[in-house]
């Protein structure tokens, strides 16, 4: 698997979301996507996705420009809070189940017992913990070769976080998926990641393994991410 | 679960309620319609509920597809699957065929009931196969030209919702304009009068004019054939293919999440 | 997160430190095995890949050794361990003794204040 960004920007009226993104993943390694709320992150991961379309640039999967049809090998957890509100969390698995070829039922059931979700359990009566569990379920399950999670820790308290990293390490197939994380939070998510990908104001303003920062810099991936920032708003000056 | 079935499925369960909602609403207009009748002693009062309810699903699909296009666009969570637009598009167009189906058939066994039993002294009397075949025929009218309208609604609808970039005030424009363009250009054409002639050509008659007249202190239904003609028939239908493909291939390619 | 960890130090080295510390306090035995790289990634919270460098690494201190097809499993050698014990104890007390330095008491009046200290705890 290769998923590679080629040049891409992205406007949203007069807002640059994206300026001149490069950048390519490979499989068997997880990725952070960090960057404060609004930086061009979630604009990033619906470009993968073929949920939004690039005004300059091409996103390619496996060499093929990413469309509509992408979303068949990329199982995306999007951030905002999102259900179709008559459906039980049951009636939910099974409508994705019935969407994507790649869903493992055998996973998902697991996913539900672990996370301590009932099927008989109404979307709209959930709890928020519950309705992230509920996307990361529906999520994880895929057999995708990409798997993209946007802030899916946001709003939800450690224990939840908890069994969400647990729910991730364990099931993720590093033989044959990629994971790409965006998160605004640093630090919680740094023991996870492979690779940090710094994003600010729609560019990329750096990317460096985790470990490395450390052995070589003596750096956490939060110090590194400041000080590029600092550097980043002084050019601009 | 085969994915076409899944989306039907969706579809079906997340316009039950509105579904239950508008089925509820019709079943009260009928029934009061013939208790008010009785009430007044005035058989035919229910010609008036039968037309209205009727006029009423000539909108029905468009109404609903947009009652069933608003629950999605809150979220886009319709676009996050690989299906084709034209499957997302035409599993609403099934679910919406369906309620609609159920509804006249509901009005359809009301009008009967009233022309054959409790307003038959006051109702033109026609013979039953006559009755079945117009009632067939306005039915299926009823169905094409509530698609006809459910093709456009669709079509603007994703014209509305490939400008996310665009202010509001333009998207309306540009929705509002299309509708105008459209009638000019057709109307356009049919002051052409050779066109008109070939257009109307050919015609086929059916018992859909119905009207109240009163008589001897009592109101009376009176029903009269009326032509439909089939040329404009057939471009209803080419408009129709044209403006649901159109609508697809924006919700593929320009609509964003 | 499972676990906490420091910002300047690598995160596998912070691990590895955490095994051998439990080697040395007898939580971990000689022939003992270890979880599995996934086992562990989940009971730790952090990337696999970070955990295997923990094993590689620990494999090459020789704390641990990986048996094909088995696992990995904390060494057997008696020597290599007591001496993995005196290096902690050694590495302990030269932080103790630095710190105290570093506060101005010699180690003369170290000895003494320990003394005094250990009395006073009985």
């Amino acid at each position: 698997m290769v998923l590679e960004l080629n040049n891409i920007s992205k406007k949203y009226g007069k807002n640059q979301a994206l300026k001149h993104v490069h950048l390519s993943f490979e499989t068997g390694k997880i990725y952070g996507l960090l960057g404060p709320n609004g930086s061009g992150k979630s604009t990033m991961l619906k470009l993968i996705t073929g949920l939004v379309f690039p005004d300059e640039g091409t996103v390619t999967l496996n060499g093929e420009q990413v469309t509509r049809k992408t979303i068949e090998k990329v199982a995306y957890l999007t951030e905002l809070d999102m259900f179709y509100d008559a459906f039980s969390v049951g009636e939910t698995v099974e409508y994705v189940a019935s969407q994507f070829a790649d869903f493992n039922r055998e996973k998902a059931s697991l996913l539900l017992t672990e996370l301590r979700l009932e099927a008989s359990q109404k979307v709209r009566s959930l709890s928020k913990g519950n309705r992230g569990r509920l996307k990361l379920v529906t999520t994880l399950a895929r057999d995708a070769e990409v798997i993209l999670l946007d802030e899916p820790f946001s709003g939800l308290d450690p224990m939840v976080r908890d069994s969400i990293v647990k729910s991730l390490l364990k099931y993720i197939d590093f033989e044959h998926q990629v994971l790409i994380i965006a998160t605004h939070e640093i630090n919680e998510i740094e023991p996870l990641l492979d690779e940090a990908i710094a994003i600010y104001h729609g560019t990329m303003i750096g990317r460096e393994s985790v470990e490395s920062l450390r052995e070589e810099e003596g750096q956490s991936v939060l110090q590194w991410f400041k000080q590029l920032a600092i550097k980043q708003e002084e050019g601009a000056q | 679960m085969n994915p076409k079935f899944g989306l039907l499925k969706k579809d079906y369960r997340i316009s039950r309620n509105m579904f239950l909602t508008w089925g509820a609403a019709v079943i009260l207009a009928l029934i009061g319609g013939i208790a008010l009748s009785a009430y007044w002693s005035q058989p035919a009062g229910t010609l008036p509920v039968i037309i209205l309810i009727g006029l009423l699903h000539f909108i029905f699909a468009p109404v609903f597809m947009l009652g069933l296009l608003n629950i999605e666009a809150k979220t886009q969570l319709w676009l996050y699957t690989p299906r084709r637009g034209i499957e997302l598009i035409f599993s609403k167009f099934a679910v919406i065929f369906t309620y609609q189906l159920i509804l006249q058939m509901v009005l359809t066994i009301y009008t009967a009931i009233n022309l054959f039993w409790f307003g038959r002294q006051v109702y033109d009397q026609i013979g039953m196969r006559l009755f079945l075949e117009a009632i067939i025929l306005l039915n299926i009218l009823i169905l094409l030209f509530g698609f006809y309208l459910n093709s456009w609604l669709t079509f603007l609808w994703t014209v509305y919702h490939s400008m996310k970039n665009v202010a509001k005030l333009v998207r309306w424009i540009t929705v509002i304009g299309i509708v105008i363009a459209y009638n000019m250009v057709e109307s356009l054409l049919l002051s052409a009068t050779p066109l008109r002639d070939f257009l109307f050509q050919y015609q086929i008659n059916v018992v859909s004019d119905a009207s109240l007249s009163y008589q001897d202190q009592q109101w009376r239904a009176v029903l009269e054939p009326a032509q439909i003609p089939v040329i404009p028939l057939l471009w209803y239908l080419l408009l129709f293919t044209i403006l649901v493909t159109a609508a697809a291939r924006l919700l593929e390619r320009k609509v964003e999440v | 997160m499972g676990e906490e960890f420091q910002a300047s130090k690598p995160i596998y080295m912070q691990i590895v430190d955490k095994i051998i510390s439990e080697i040395a306090q007898g939580k971990q035995l000689p022939g003992d095995k270890l979880p599995s790289v996934r086992e562990m990634a989940v009971q730790m919270g952090v990337n696999p890949n970070t955990i295997q460098r923990t094993y590689t690494e620990l494999e090459r201190m020789q704390i641990v050794e990986s048996r094909r097809g088995q696992g990995t499993f904390v060494s057997e050698n008696k020597a290599l361990m007591e001496e993995l014990g005196r290096n902690m104890q050694e590495e302990i007390m030269e932080n103790f003794i630095r710190k105290m330095e570093e506060i101005g008491v010699t180690r003369d009046q170290l000895v003494v204040l320990l003394q005094s200290y250990l009395g006073e705890g009985k």
